[in-house]
């Protein structure tokens, strides 16, 4: 390893430190306060949160730090963001949750600081040990806060579910990593780019196998199928709060660095492997997308519990988002996670202020004729219902189209995969209005209660909304944004060819 | 001018439509009823007042070769190459219409006063039959095809409106939807053919418009259509003829006309008989020009024209409600219509309109006036003797009989004559048909005397058969039980009011003397004047003539006759272009000579079967007049079971049990619900992956995982 | 802003008022509040529908492309615009929906459930409905297109009748089904004409350069979108989703359904399906129509055997909209702007027949044909104009209905699309069915004694029901008695869409 300089520039780093300070911070918080008061640690979180969010938009100096170990760039900004959001936001779920479940608080607060700190390792890991760091901080993390509610054996089971089967996926991940290090010499993202370009490739079995390994590895994380199968259980048996975050955070994380190797290292078609590679990946995601789209979609029909329905629709997510992928043009992938990830954490918010303490209501049949009952929390449900399902005017449908509109532009012949990805949401409209049959159209269930609804958790609500019509009928700003840094430019510059004809 | 002749009477109705109800609630019953009845009367009067003016006031102007006066109204519809105006044509024939309508309307409408007296829906009743008024004439003024068909399908509508005017009586309610769908069905074929004459020539208006010339030159540029040749020209004119069977009640759409009898007799009187069953007729003439090109059409015309006459005047034979057996009579008379229309001889058709306008209303009327002294007795078995009751009333009636009995010297006479003469000397059909129309229309004749003879016989002759037990109210008494009340002086007939009599008086003149304006000249020449048809001469220019001998040549006959084709033809040519008097004087003469004898030979057979008619039916009846009729005539042939079942109820079912309950409900549903079931049954399925158990999972991950692995190793180490 | 734009969302700011209202209003009387509600709805519908008028007022017949509207940058990065503004086909549609709404409002008067909600939903529909007839860019509409789907959905599945949840849910898939597919086909028409969203741009596009999307292609976009609208008219065999809609759907939304929202489906053939397609459109007109006459035949068959009046009703819209798409694939003038003209005529006479339904419906709570009977006594001043209605839905001349029927069926006659002649004669069958299954229910509703005594002492009409259901009257009569009012305006239009087909480019110029 040649000698080349370091580029330390804190500034780059400056979000990650943010956040785990504040974690830090928390705890010595915790420590201190009185159990009564347990305002100061949402304050505290959401202060970090927030300042963190500031570096991440204020440094956004291309380029790679601390010997390429940190990339900055597009997919580092925009998924960072993502990410942030999704921890503010369940950050003001949290507090009422701790509080209502009768939990230690702190504990809490750091650990979604600390999931989150590793969250933007990945987001903007430029090497893959980097990678790897901070997939296992955002994984243990999340493994512990999955079975926060101790006494809750479905709780425990799915965080140790998780646990098991997680650490399962992880070795095929290192395992990987360490094959496409042996092929190429380097953990480096784009150095392994240059040697497959410049055809330094010690074995190009070593690579490929490597290169499925990690598939199978990020496979697992962002489920996909076959790897798909923990979703629900897991998402079922932690608390809803948590299930929102780590079916939003995580999997926008995950599918951050999961870009970053694939799209930006094995993207190369120099070299006759990286042609080889490069084709390959493409095609086995091109497929998995069918596959993970169609059976999360499929299942979910069949679901009677809200939690698991909203789990195999994350799963049916995920296979939209591959369709992104596979076109190699992250800023779609970009703009459908952040869509993604405002609708559903905002749904879990909702479900989890209507299933109460304890998770007691989360079958589907127990909102009955609610509709009416609890209409600011109902209506949300529903247009975050609608908006997964891709119903205009809302960021699901915009964050579709705009994956359908790539995917049907990029140059691998991906149409039949768009017609399909049509077709499952056209399924997908059955489950997602069900719930709104249920709520509206059923006479009301015996014995509901309308549920307190804090302040913390009115503005999580008010954002997301705001977040899902913003994206939906004014997503221009953003989407130009993305594209001035991948082919999503090519058509915002017709954009602006047009208007000067005009 | 001409607008406001159709234009009135809508007003009329307008008002009584509008503030019908308030002026009856303001005024109370009796004293509304006079403001009401003035109304209607009045905005009759004032079309009725104008029609004569614009006829006989100024020269009318001569429109290449055709006196007519077309006034333009406003433009209704105008896209693409299509146009069709409210724009109004007086040309003879319509001329000839307005007048006997408007005048029989007015007198009917006065009648109705009287009739529909103490009727709590009068203002309604008022408000439909000025409503008909206005329809019937812009039928009868439009100058477009289309124009026509508004007033076509509004009087149609006026019908439906008056048969149903009884609302309460679901049997009026049934004749009145019958009569609109049954219309309908002929108003497909008048639609088709609107399509075909504009497909065809470009034009659906009657009247040259600019450089546009009227459809009726441009098909009389048509060649004829040889006997047996299906060309556009006989498509239409066939077509066209299933809309006149319909309106005019002719096979094999007859049926609604008796029913039709449901509505109040001054309705039957006016719409049923005088005016508009007689549209069918107007429509034929008005395109005779299509028609003359059609020999295989005229034919079709006659045909169903004689045998409608036949077949209703045998049915007539049987019935033993007064207003039935007018009804089927009437049916019978179209029957006439149509023949004489289908033999070449559309004037004779106008003229027998006409004439049985006057005497048909008047018996129809006379009937009503029965009726209303009978206090809504209709069956004739129940009546007799009646005349010693009702002086006028049967002194009129018995001049509409024998008027139309066709008694020489009165209006039926002339009319009928004329037509059976045409039937028999023909040349617009293949050569003998004409003879055996002549027979059945003959024999026609012959029943209509008698069946007439029976009804006036049971009804005003003979034992006074009400005496014998307190009549049970039939029909519309149930309908219109208010007035039944009002007038239930139950007992002793009496002779209906002064509003009801005096238009009785003044038709049954018109029945005697209305014929005199078409004598033919052979029947004038018996009294040493040798004056043309005015009737026809004044029609010729709006009629095409038949180029009859065209036809024998195309359809094979004697060479000798062949040398005066082309002659004949272009004849037929220039007459249609308008040069009408110059064409018929070449004609005339050279026929002349021998028909006027053979003419006159011929009425006097017609008068010998009325007087033979007349005298059976006497013999027949005045001695038994329960006589019982045959069963088969008696159910009308049972034409409307016959329907019922053969068309009727097969569609209704199919469409109940087959298209609704198994090609919606079973096949269209079922798949959509399968395909849902499919997915369901597909996701019940798929949820058995999901165990629960860590190991199961991760068995199927490291499947997935071998696969994928094992994929990108074939690709490397391929 | 632009007469286009504010027509559009000025119900959407009155769904903003009526909402702000309800929540400064002092709760307390519910009673009062919901009327309050109503009358919010009504005078914003109302005026909504005064400004339409003006889009009339400034409409220029001669000019036969876009005008009133405007064309700003909306989703650069997608190339997508907010393109509104009107041409002669939408603009009566737009008037349509404007004049539909407050005598729908009417209609819900007496709606007690949850007032807030469904006024809100009702003015968000229009909102959408209007968008879609102004909309020139392609997702834009398909945006509108989507909206008036949820709302219609709540009005179902909430205000609906015993079988609601089902007919809602079948309403939706029906629906989304067409939509989504009609979404890829609008993204690949965007490539294929040089990444443009623009209506009027991609027809001009084809229209000088028909071979920018390759004929294998062509058909299958052609049948993503004839689906979509298809299943919207609906188009036998795609019409069961209608009558389980309309008979649970409560009136207003039955009016809507029946008035607006089928409409959309014929539009959409002649915005998107003749002037993109024009070669596959005549390629497939013969199997087009002849399901057309399959469903005028068919849909007025079943409409005569229905016992339930809304079933009735729904049936004879497939019939009457089966002569709307015979006459769209015509192709020639006469039959284009009778079919335009059938949309409206049919407008405005399905939605007084659901009116009417709805009338004795409130009265005696159900539909069934067999309940009634001798209404006519009991109700003249109903009676004559429901009686009106159903004439003018039956085509008698002088009124609506005739002069869309007649035009269609004398443009189908003479078209050059094979077999047009006998399509055309056959669906002149349908005028005769359509008078018998209307006069068959006239009959049993108004004729006769009062067989059923609860019918014994029904009210005739209030004043709310009057000025309802008078304007549609009304109307039927003008649009029946002076036609060119209204096709004048539409005609340069219609010419150029079946110029476009008839493969004579005709260039059509954004006016602004």
């Amino acid at each position: 390893m040649q000698l080349e300089n370091l580029n330390l520039n804190y500034w780059a780093i400056t979000p990650e430190i943010i956040t785990s300070v504040t974690g830090v911070l928390l705890m010595l918080v915790d420590a201190v306060q009185k159990r009564a008061e347990r305002k100061a640690n949402a304050i505290v979180s959401l202060i970090g949160l927030v300042l963190a969010l500031v570096a991440v938009i204020g440094f956004r100096t291309p380029g790679s730090y601390f010997s390429g170990m940190v990339e900055i760039d597009q997919i580092r900004v925009f998924f960072s963001a993502t990410i942030l959001i999704v921890a503010i936001i369940a950050v003001l779920l949290a507090s009422q949750f701790v509080r209502d479940e009768g939990l230690p608080p702190g504990e809490f607060f750091t650990l979604i600081m600390f999931a989150t700190a590793g969250m933007l390792m990945l987001a903007s890991a430029g090497d893959l040990v980097m990678v790897f760091l901070g997939l296992e901080i955002a994984s243990i993390t999340t493994y512990v806060m999955a079975g926060y509610r101790r006494y809750d054996l479905r709780a425990n089971e799915s965080s140790l579910k998780y646990f098991l089967l997680g650490s399962f996926a992880t070795a095929f991940l290192l395992y990987g990593m360490a094959l496409v290090y042996g092929a190429t010499g380097t953990t480096n993202i784009q150095k392994i780019g240059q040697a497959i370009a410049a055809d330094q490739v010690n074995y190009p079995a070593l690579l490929l196998v490597g290169a499925a390994m990690m598939l199978v590895g990020f496979g697992f994380k962002i489920a996909s199928a076959p790897f798909h199968l923990w979703t629900p259980d897991v998402y079922e048996g932690a608390p809803t709060i948590v299930t929102g975050f780590m079916s939003t955070g995580p999997k926008a994380a995950v599918f951050a660095a999961f870009l970053r190797v694939f799209v930006n290292g094995f993207n190369t078609t120099a070299s006759p492997v990286g042609m080889e590679l490069h084709s390959t990946w493409i095609n086995t995601l091109a497929i998995i997308a069918l596959i993970t789209m169609t059976v999360g979609n499929v299942i979910a029909i069949s679901q009677k519990n809200i939690k698991r329905m909203l789990a195999y629709s994350s799963i049916a997510h995920a296979g939209y988002a591959l369709v992104g992928f596979v076109t190699g043009e992250y800023a779609s992938v970009a703009f459908y996670m952040l869509a993604y990830s405002l609708m559903t954490v905002g749904a879990f918010a909702v479900i989890q202020l209507l299933a109460r303490a304890g998770d007691q209501k989360v079958e589907i049949a127990d909102y009955a004729g609610i509709g009416f009952e609890a209409p600011a929390l109902t209506f949300s449900l529903s247009i975050f219902l609608l908006s997964l399902a891709g119903i205009p005017p809302t960021a699901g449908f915009m964050s579709k189209f705009f994956v359908f509109k790539t995917a049907w532009d990029s140059d691998y012949r991906l149409k039949w995969l768009v017609v399909a990805a049509v077709v499952n949401s056209i399924i997908s409209i059955y489950y997602y209005i069900y719930p709104i049959v249920v709520m509206f159209f059923r006479p009301l269930a015996p014995g509901f209660v309308r549920p307190r609804v804090s302040l913390g958790a009115t503005i999580a609500l008010i954002l997301t909304l705001l977040g899902t019509f913003y994206l939906g009928i004014l997503p221009n700003r953003l989407m130009k944004a993305m594209g001035s840094g991948s082919g999503g430019a090519q058509s915002s510059q017709i954009g602006q060819t047009q208007v000067i004809n005009r | 001018m001409l607008k406001w002749i159709t234009l009135a009477p809508l007003i009329g109705a307008a008002i009584n439509g509008l503030f019908g109800k308030l002026i009856t609630n303001k005024l109370g019953q009796k004293a509304a009823e006079r403001v009401i009845g003035f109304i209607a009367c009045a905005s009759v009067g004032v079309s009725t007042a104008l029609a004569f003016i614009v006829f006989f006031g100024r020269e009318w102007p001569v429109v290449n070769g055709k006196p007519q006066i077309a006034e333009p109204f406003f433009t209704w519809i105008k896209v693409g190459g299509f146009q069709a105006d409210f724009a109004y044509l007086l040309d003879p024939l319509s001329g000839v219409y307005i007048l006997f309508v408007t005048g029989v309307g007015l007198l009917i409408h006065i009648y109705a006063t009287g009739y529909m007296h103490g009727d709590p829906g009068y203002y309604r009743f008022f408000c439909y039959l000025n409503l008909f008024m206005f329809m019937m004439l812009t039928l009868v003024l439009a100058d477009n095809l289309l124009l026509l068909f508004v007033g076509w399908e509004g009087v149609g509508l006026c019908s439906y409106l008056l048969i149903g005017y009884y609302i309460k009586w679901d049997v009026a309610g049934d004749a009145a939807k019958k009569a609109f769908v049954m219309n309908r069905v002929g108003d497909f074929g008048f639609m088709i053919a609107t399509f075909l004459i504009f497909t065809a020539f470009g034009t659906i208006s009657f009247v040259a418009k600019g450089d546009i010339p009227s459809l009726l030159e441009k098909a009389a540029e048509r060649p004829v259509e040889a006997f047996g040749v299906f060309g556009v020209m006989t498509a239409i004119a066939l077509l066209l003829f299933l809309g006149a069977t319909g309106k005019s009640a002719q096979i094999p759409l007859l049926t609604w006309l008796p029913d039709a009898m449901a509505g109040p007799t001054p309705v039957s009187a006016l719409i049923h008989a005088a005016t508009m069953v007689t549209a069918g007729v107007y429509l034929t003439a008005r395109c005779s020009a299509i028609f003359v090109k059609s020999p295989t059409a005229m034919a079709v015309v006659a045909v169903i024209g004689a045998a409608t006459a036949i077949f209703a005047a045998t049915i007539g034979l049987a019935q033993n409600d007064i207003k039935k057996v007018l009804a089927y009579s009437t049916v019978s008379q179209l029957g006439y219509m149509f023949l004489a229309c289908g033999v070449g001889a559309f004037i004779a058709g106008i003229f027998h309109v006409m004439t049985h306008a006057f005497f048909k209303a008047l018996l129809f009327l006379g009937s009503g006036s029965v009726i209303h002294g009978m206090s809504n007795e209709q069956d004739i078995r129940k009546m007799g003797g009646l005349r010693k009751y009702m002086k006028i009333t049967a002194a009129t009636m018995m001049a509409g009989w024998l008027a139309i009995s066709g008694v020489p010297l009165l209006s039926g006479f002339f009319s009928k004559d004329e037509i059976l003469w045409r039937a028999w000397s023909t040349d617009a059909l293949p050569p003998g048909m004409g003879k055996v129309l002549w027979g059945v229309a003959a024999l026609t004749a012959l029943l209509t005397a008698v069946y007439m003879t029976r009804m006036m016989v049971l009804t005003f002759f003979g034992r006074e058969r009400f005496k014998d037990e307190s009549h049970s109210h039939a029909g519309p008494a149930h309908g219109h039980s208010a007035q039944g009340d009002e007038h239930g002086h139950h007992g002793e007939p009496h002779e209906s009011p002064a509003l009801m009599w005096i238009p009785l008086v003044i038709l049954a003149i018109l029945s005697v003397v209305g014929g005199y304006v078409g004598v033919s000249p052979a029947l004038s020449s018996l009294v040493g004047v040798h004056a043309e048809n005015r009737f026809e001469h004044f029609l010729e220019p709006a009629i095409a003539k038949v180029g009859g001998h065209e036809v024998a040549v195309q359809t094979g006959a004697q060479p000798a006759v062949a040398a005066q084709a082309e002659h004949a033809a272009s004849s037929a040519q220039t007459e249609s272009h308008g040069a009408a008097a110059s064409a018929a004087k070449t004609t005339a003469p050279r026929e002349a000579a021998h028909d006027t004898r053979t003419e006159l030979t011929f009425t006097i057979i017609s008068t010998l079967v009325a007087i033979i008619g007349l005298l059976l039916g006497w013999l027949i009846f005045s001695s038994n007049p329960l006589r019982k009729m045959p069963k088969l005539l008696e159910e009308k042939y049972r034409v409307d079971e016959f329907y019922d079942e053969a068309i009727v109820n097969p569609i209704e079912q199919t469409s109940r049990h087959f298209l609704w309950q198994v090609v919606d409900v079973k096949i269209i549903d079922g798949f959509v619900n399968g395909v849902a079931r499919l997915f369901a049954g597909l996701a019940g399925a798929l949820r058995y992956t999901q165990t629960g158990f860590a190991r199961n999972y991760a068995a199927v991950i490291l499947v997935g995982a071998i696969i994928v692995i094992g994929y990108f190793g074939y690709i490397a180490l391929r | 802003m632009d007469i286009i734009t504010l027509t559009t969302f000025l119900p959407l700011v009155g769904a903003v008022v009526l909402l702000l209202y309800s929540v400064l209003a002092s709760r307390g009387d519910q009673e009062k509040l919901d009327n309050q509600y109503r009358w919010i709805t009504l005078i914003a519908t109302t005026v909504t529908f005064l400004v339409s008028l003006d889009i009339v007022r400034r409409f220029d017949a001669s000019i036969a492309g876009t005008q009133l509207g405007q064309k700003r940058p909306w989703i650069g990065a997608l190339g997508a615009y907010y393109f509104v503004g009107v041409d002669g086909i939408s603009l009566w549609l737009v008037l349509l929906t404007t004049f539909l709404m407050p005598i729908s409002v009417l209609a819900s008067w007496h709606i007690v459930k949850r007032v807030r909600e469904y006024m809100l939903f009702m003015l968000v529909l229009e909102t959408g409905m209007i968008g879609v007839f102004v909309s020139f860019d392609m997702l834009l509409f398909y945006l509108f297109f989507e909206i008036t789907l949820i709302p219609m959905y709540f009005l179902i599945g909430v205000w609906g009748a015993d079988r609601r949840i089902y007919a809602a849910i079948k309403f939706v898939i029906y629906t989304v089904v067409g939509s989504l597919l009609m979404l890829v086909a609008i993204i690949a028409v965007y490539f294929y004409c040089g990444n443009t969203f623009d209506i009027v741009e991609i027809t001009n596009r084809l229209a000088s350069n028909p071979a920018l999307i390759p004929g294998s292609v062509k058909f299958w976009l052609w049948m993503a979108f004839a689906l979509a609208f298809f299943i919207k008219v609906p188009l036998f065999p795609f019409h069961t989703w209608l009558p389980d809609a309309h008979v649970e759907a409560p009136t207003a939304g039955s009016i809507i359904l029946a008035g607006i929202l089928l409409k959309i489906g014929t539009y959409g053939l002649m915005r998107f399906n003749l002037p993109f397609f024009p070669d596959v459109s005549q390629r497939l007109a013969p199997w087009v129509m002849t399901f057309a006459v399959i469903g005028i035949i068919y849909g007025a068959l079943v409409a005569m055997v229905q016992p339930d009046m809304k079933k009735l009703v729904a049936y004879s819209s497939v019939s009457h909209l089966g002569f709307v798409v015979m006459g769209i694939f015509a192709f020639t003038e006469t039959a284009m702007q009778g079919a335009l003209y059938q949309m409206l005529a049919h407008g405005i006479s399905t939605g007084a027949l659901f009116l009417c339904v709805g009338i004795i419906y409130e009265r005696r709570h159900t539909r069934l044909i067999e309940e009634f009977g001798g209404i006519g006594a009991l109700m003249p001043q109903y009676s004559t104009m429901f009686l009106i209605i159903s004439l003018s839905s039956l085509g008698l001349p002088l009124l609506n209905g005739f002069i869309g029927e007649f035009l269609i069926l004398l443009g189908t006659f003479s078209s050059t699309v094979p077999h047009a002649k006998m399509f055309a004669v056959v669906g002149a069958l349908g005028v005769i069915l359509s008078a018998v299954y209307l006069l068959w229910m006239l009959q049993r509703v108004m004729f006769g004694e009062i067989t059923n005594k609860e019918n014994a002492e029904l009210e005739d009409m209030d004043a709310r029901e009057k000025w309802a259901l008078v304007p549609l009257v009304v109307m039927a009569i003008v649009m029946g008695v002076a036609p060119m009012l209204f096709l004048r305006s539409s005609e340069k239009s219609v010419n150029s869409v079946k110029e476009a087909v008839a493969g004579k480019p005709a260039k059509v110029a954004v006016s602004r």
